[in-house]
């Protein structure tokens, strides 16, 4: 297997997750909606978490793939 | 609630020894780094064993019941930015280390360059940011066990929590820790699975609705900026902290490690419900002696005793598993590259020494603990974080030599910790981040003056 990813996977790995928390700390949305005293912005904090894993498993996919 | 707790705390020690099967001959490599037999499941657990400290259960509830959820986006964005910087970087580093043989981080840094001086630089730094880490630990295990509510002084306890940290390390070293942060994961997902369930069944009795609107708090852009700086420092940090690498060389394979990144960031998951309790607690009129004794406070009042000495246990495990990882990041460190020229047995005989020291020097620093340990905790991930413009030249720039990391590193900690402790802001952007900046400059500026001739990079021979 490379030992350097693609830059795609480099996108959807890293990519992704890091424009979900940047875009959520600058523009947090339902700020004044709260659930189990947890504000929406910070739930959508937290939905990121499941989203970073299903992103690293297709980067872990495509890098099996690409292996010879 | 001392039985359950007990039997809990007697039950790590059997799976300590247990880890022992099969594995009684240890030389170094197999005490610090388990030979790099560990697959993706135990090299999972021991690494998510570095996220659930003591701190996240009792310090993140603290935080939320003290202060609001206003820190929440820089933490919890910087341990989710951890996982897919981890799953990049991790298999560089097990790559890079299995090209020299390394054991540590000074190791690698050494033997690339050819270099005592930038191999003693990094130990030497290494050592003195993590020494709070475990004092960190100890003033967790505090509160915890003074909640068993024991006719016996909480030193004389932290003192014997003290010791089985020890007995992790001395009977089976990164083995033993892997294996009981099995138990202590297990045991701290039903914990806090427990305690947030019966807090949301409970949550209407009395205290406020589970939905509501409030006006939100404007957030000003300083403080978005110091979010978004802290959670990429912290989280490239993360990759550079000593016992991050001796994870890594845990692992069997550089797909093990890939594996574990993909379900780690799910574990995050409990984050939510921690929060939870932080807030039942706070809207429901729970009064804890102090806010980091929040969940067990909550745990208290909405469970069984007999509960409670397994959610005690839980967090108790939690700190002893990181003490004892930290400790064996700490022993080679000395062993290995302060002390040159130690035979394998040497190295594993002095480790246990190291780590009685530093766990002596800890529940010492706990004592005298204020101030100083929380700036030294602070001082942490800015310090560690300037590893890396010299972990990507050794990458990448085959011209970057030794002295030019050396000199980029003292500008990196001299900017940062001038600007601290002078405190500074700089349009509220992570000093870390600033003085990485400044190193990374630092050291391109040296290199092109003075380019090391003749070298390979670490790409270059992986490559070759």
């Amino acid at each position: 297997m490379s030992a350097r990813p693609s830059i795609r996977v480099l996108l959807l790995g890293l990519g992704v997750p890091l424009v979900l928390l940047v875009g959520l700390t600058l523009a947090p949305p339902w700020t004044h909606l709260r659930f189990l005293g947890i504000s929406g912005a910070i739930w959508c904090l937290f939905a990121c978490a499941p989203i970073t894993s299903l992103c690293l498993l297709a980067c872990n996919r495509q890098q099996q793939d690409e292996t010879p | 609630m001392i039985y359950t707790f007990l039997a809990i705390i007697a039950a790590s020690l059997v799976l300590a020894l247990a880890s022992r099967r099969g594995h009684d001959h240890q030389g170094a490599k197999e005490f610090f780094t388990a030979s790099g037999q560990f697959g993706p499941v135990l090299f999972f657990f021991l690494s998510v064993g570095e996220t659930y400290s003591v701190a996240s259960m009792l310090g993140f509830p603290g935080g939320v019941y003290a202060k609001g959820g206003g820190f929440i986006t820089w933490f919890f964005g910087y341990i989710l930015l951890a996982a897919p910087v981890l799953y990049f970087v991790g298999p560089l580093i097990w790559r890079a280390g299995a090209l020299y043989g390394s054991a540590t981080i000074p190791d690698f840094f050494g033997r690339h360059f050819g270099s005592r001086a930038l191999e003693l630089t990094m130990a030497c730094s290494a050592i003195v940011l993590l020494v709070p880490v475990g004092t960190t630990q100890f003033l967790g295990l505090r509160i915890v066990l003074s909640s068993l509510d024991l006719p016996v002084s909480p030193m004389v306890l932290v003192a014997l929590a003290g010791v089985m940290a020890f007995l992790y390390v001395v009977i089976a070293g990164l083995r033993a820790s892997a294996f009981v942060a099995i138990l202590k994961d297990g045991l701290m997902l039903g914990a806090i699975l427990l305690v947030s369930a019966v807090a949301i069944a409970h949550w209407r009795e009395g205290g406020t609705p589970i939905v509501t609107t409030a006006a939100p708090e404007p957030a000003l852009l300083h403080d978005k900026v110091f979010s978004i700086s802290t959670m990429i420092v912290q989280a490239i940090g993360f990759a550079m902290i000593p016992q991050t690498w001796a994870f890594v060389f845990s692992a069997s394979h550089p797909g093990a490690i890939r594996q574990a990144q993909v379900v780690s960031p799910l574990y995050l998951l409990l984050f939510p419900l921690l929060m939870c309790v932080a807030y039942f607690a706070r809207l429901h009129g729970l009064h804890p002696p102090a806010p980091d004794f929040v969940f067990i406070t909550t745990a208290q009042a909405l469970l069984p005793p007999w509960l409670v000495g397994v959610v005690l246990a839980a967090i108790t495990l939690s700190g002893l598993v990181l003490l004892a990882s930290v400790c064996l990041a700490i022993s080679p460190l000395v062993t290995r590259n302060v002390v040159v020229g130690l035979d394998e047995p040497a190295q594993q005989r002095w480790a246990n020494v190291v780590t009685g020291l530093y766990l002596l020097l800890s529940i010492i620093g706990m004592t005298l603990a204020g101030k100083l340990i929380v700036t030294l905790n602070n001082l942490f991930y800015f310090g560690i974080v300037q590893f890396i413009p010299g972990f990507v030249a050794a990458l990448c720039l085959a011209r970057v030599g030794a002295g030019a990391i050396i000199g980029g590193l003292a500008a990196g900690w001299a900017l940062a910790f001038g600007l601290y402790f002078a405190g500074v802001d700089v349009y509220g952007i992570n000093v870390g981040l600033v003085g990485l900046m400044l190193n990374a400059a630092v050291m391109l500026g040296l290199a092109a003056v003075w380019p090391r001739r003749g070298a390979r990079s670490v790409m270059a021979r992986l490559r070759a």
